[in-house]
């Protein structure tokens, strides 16, 4: 899958004037909605989705992979300025990069973010590449009960992740799956949990529910309680100042592992730039030789996050690209917005459409590049953005948002739709429910409906208990192992071991 | 506190519910093979079990008595919710989406942004106004004659008038 003619494609398609400024645009934007508090990567791509409906597929994921890219490193920026991060990704980088600008070093700081940002960007852009060719050569030769364990294996990995919350996280994601139920069966084609609503027959629409979740839930939050920005030191004066070659040199293997270890974070289901941040930071700090700078302003603190948050990105798209299933939130919103253009996601994209995938390298290539030129020039006009008030911010926020939601099928109920979303994305979240969760169940879960009811179908017997022993038990045709056994065991120790974690835990408490 | 156990409890009954429902909506299914029914009766199984064990741990980490007096202070809290700046948010919200359409675009983005604005804090009333009306223009020029997405022109006849006559200034 891996040729030459493939990456000519990709530049092809984002060398075209339209394209090409399209994807600064996305980068400008991206960067600018990761700055602002309360603006995650999430939010920013799901703003980005109404600049895509007059855009083929392709350049809609092109779009939208730069935007999800410039967004982490925007997060950076505030993180360092201001102590707030503007992606929850960035919360790391204000350990080291807020106390190196009040050291008066915040350029310097801003610099090595932003190269950190590229490299781990451009490494996992590459490992994207690399990774997604082999993976859908053996994806295609899945039948659908792999398929489906792939795709459930995602919802459990994801319960994992909130460890504090186990219980609510299932909730929500059995929440998202079953409101994935409504609308015609898809193999009998009979209304299913409709309540005689002609409406509810096609199911719930996708982008409007995203957009007011990860949108106007936000906007809802801040209207009761508001992120104040601070800034350190005059920002007027601020100047990005990149770090000597000497310095990148003596950080080298921090970048690399970090891309890696994001690289491979980024592809898990489930985990996503966050959870990469925080662990190549924690791990970094472990292996230094002066973990006790960590905190106080070293290089080490800020190259570790922010390489491995942006390896992250491209991690993500590599499950989403090759499988079908996507690797977080942002992934998600993606591949609903090319659902609604009429792209089948599956293993099969690749395979029938490889321009996806040279596209989306070229755009994460281009971007990261892009990126480090437009915050050297745009740095002091987005210090500047973001003393915009909330008061107006907001309001043009939701009129984004609603602009998106009406524009999916150009009618009323759509906004209406999203402003109910937004209410309940609300109080779910005050009852310690998990949108991420809810989310990922509901674009999973015709994935996996449609994926076992066919495996049941394929693999017969003479009672249901029966035909779900060969459907869980039938070797792989490209392997002698029966791989739908094995993802279900890995899913059932990811969804069993944080609770076992917490018993080992009490009773090691107990007996000391 | 009070609404985390109401909202546990409605799920529970929706649950209880959607199970029945759809096992008496649903064709019966091949007996080898998994029917429309079975996948999200299924899913309603697990969620039954896992409310009923949240609602354990609802009980288990609250004391009897902070129950109560969450209850005991629910309608009073409801009467604060509805006097507070989110209740006003988010019926503005509501509002905004209803309106959507039979205003149009042009109108109900300069209402919003004004009157979620004020909401926000803003409290001089020009500047909010002049930036409302900039904010509006560019998204409309930016969404409507840069990116070609249709924008609702509104029911009543002068919004509507007024909409199409903007439009004939960029020339569409």
């Amino acid at each position: 899958m891996f040729d030459l003619d493939l990456l000519t494609t990709g530049f092809g398609i984002l060398l075209a004037p339209k394209m090409l400024f399209l994807v600064v645009l996305a980068v400008a934007l991206g960067t600018l909605f990761g700055a602002l508090p309360g603006v995650s990567a999430t939010m920013a791509v799901t703003l980005g989705i109404p600049f895509t409906y007059s855009m083929t597929p392709v350049q809609s994921i092109v779009f939208l992979v730069a935007i999800y890219c410039a967004s982490i490193t925007g997060g950076g920026m505030t993180a360092i300025l201001f102590k707030i991060p503007g992606v929850p990704s960035s919360a790391p980088t204000t350990y080291d990069g807020y106390p190196m600008a009040q050291r008066g070093e915040a350029g310097k700081a801003l610099g090595i973010q932003l190269i950190s940002s590229a490299i781990g960007g451009l490494f996992a852009a590459l490992a994207m590449l690399l990774l997604c060719g082999p993976l859908t050569t053996a994806a295609v030769s899945f039948g659908p009960a792999e398929l489906f364990a792939i795709a459930f294996l995602g919802l459990s990995i994801l319960t994992s992740l909130d460890t504090d919350n186990i219980c609510r996280t299932i909730i929500s994601g059995l929440i998202g799956l079953l409101l994935a139920c409504v609308g015609l069966d898809p193999l009998l084609g009979v209304p299913r949990l409709t309540f005689g609503f002609r409406s509810l027959n096609s199911g719930f629409e996708m982008i409007p529910i995203m957009i007011g979740f990860f949108a106007v839930t936000e906007v809802l939050k801040q209207t009761v309680k508001r992120t104040q920005l601070s800034a350190v030191g005059e920002v007027k004066q601020m100047k990005t100042v990149f770090p000597s070659f000497k310095e990148l040199w003596l950080v080298r293997w921090v970048m690399a592992r970090c891309s890696i270890l994001g690289t491979v974070i980024g592809i898990l289901p489930g985990a996503g730039a966050t959870i990469a941040a925080f662990m190549c930071y924690s791990a970094e700090q472990k292996l230094s030789r002066h973990p006790e700078k960590f905190g106080t302003g070293c290089i080490e603190g800020i190259v570790a996050p922010e390489a491995s948050n942006n390896a992250a990105t491209g991690g993500s798209m590599v499950p989403l690209l090759s499988l079908g299933i996507p690797g977080g939130n942002a992934a998600a919103i993606m591949m609903s917005a090319l659902v609604l253009k009429g792209v089948q996601m599956g293993p099969m994209l690749l395979v029938k459409q490889p321009e996806f995938l040279s596209a989306t390298f070229a755009s994460m290539f281009f971007a990261n590049i892009v990126m480090v030129l437009a915050a050297i020039i745009l740095a002091k006009i987005f210090v500047q953005v973001l003393r915009i008030p909330y008061s107006t911010l907001g309001p043009m926020i939701i009129m984004m948002a609603t602009i998106g939601a009406f524009a999916t099928k150009n009618i009323g109920e759509d906004v209406i739709t999203m402003a109910v979303a937004g209410l309940i994305g609300f109080v779910i979240i005050s009852c310690k429910f998990d949108i991420s969760a809810m989310i990922l169940g509901l674009v999973l879960g015709k994935i996996c409906e449609s994926n076992i009811r066919r495996a049941y179908i394929i693999s017969p017997g003479e009672t249901l208990w029966e035909t779900t022993c060969n459907v869980f038990t039938e070797p792989l045709k490209i392997a002698p192992v029966p791989l739908t056994a094995i993802l279900v065991t890995v899913c059932f120790l990811v969804l069993v071991s944080p609770g076992l974690k917490k018993l080992w835990d009490k009773r090691k408490a107990a007996r000391s | 506190m009070a609404i985390e156990l109401i909202v546990n409890v409605l799920l529970m009954v929706g649950s209880v519910f959607c199970y029945w429902y759809v096992g008496a909506t649903m064709p019966t299914s091949p007996e080898s093979e998994m029917g429309a029914e079975q996948w999200p009766q299924l899913l309603l199984v697990l969620l039954i079990i896992a409310i009923g064990f949240n609602l354990y741990n609802y009980f288990k980490s609250n004391k009897k008595e902070d129950i109560a007096a969450a209850f005991a202070d629910f309608f009073p809290s409801v009467f604060r919710f509805v006097k507070s700046k989110l209740f006003i948010g988010m019926f503005m919200l509501m509002l905004m989406a209803v309106l959507y359409e039979p205003l149009g675009f042009i109108t109900t983005c300069l209402l919003f942004m004004i009157g979620y604005g004020l909401l926000l804090g803003a409290r001089r009333l020009v500047p909010l106004i002049l930036s409302s009306a900039v904010i509006m223009v560019i998204l409309y020029v930016g969404f409507s004659v840069f990116l070609g997405i249709m924008l609702p022109r509104g029911w009543v006849p002068f919004l509507r008038s007024f909409a199409l006559f903007v439009e004939s200034l960029f020339g569409r």
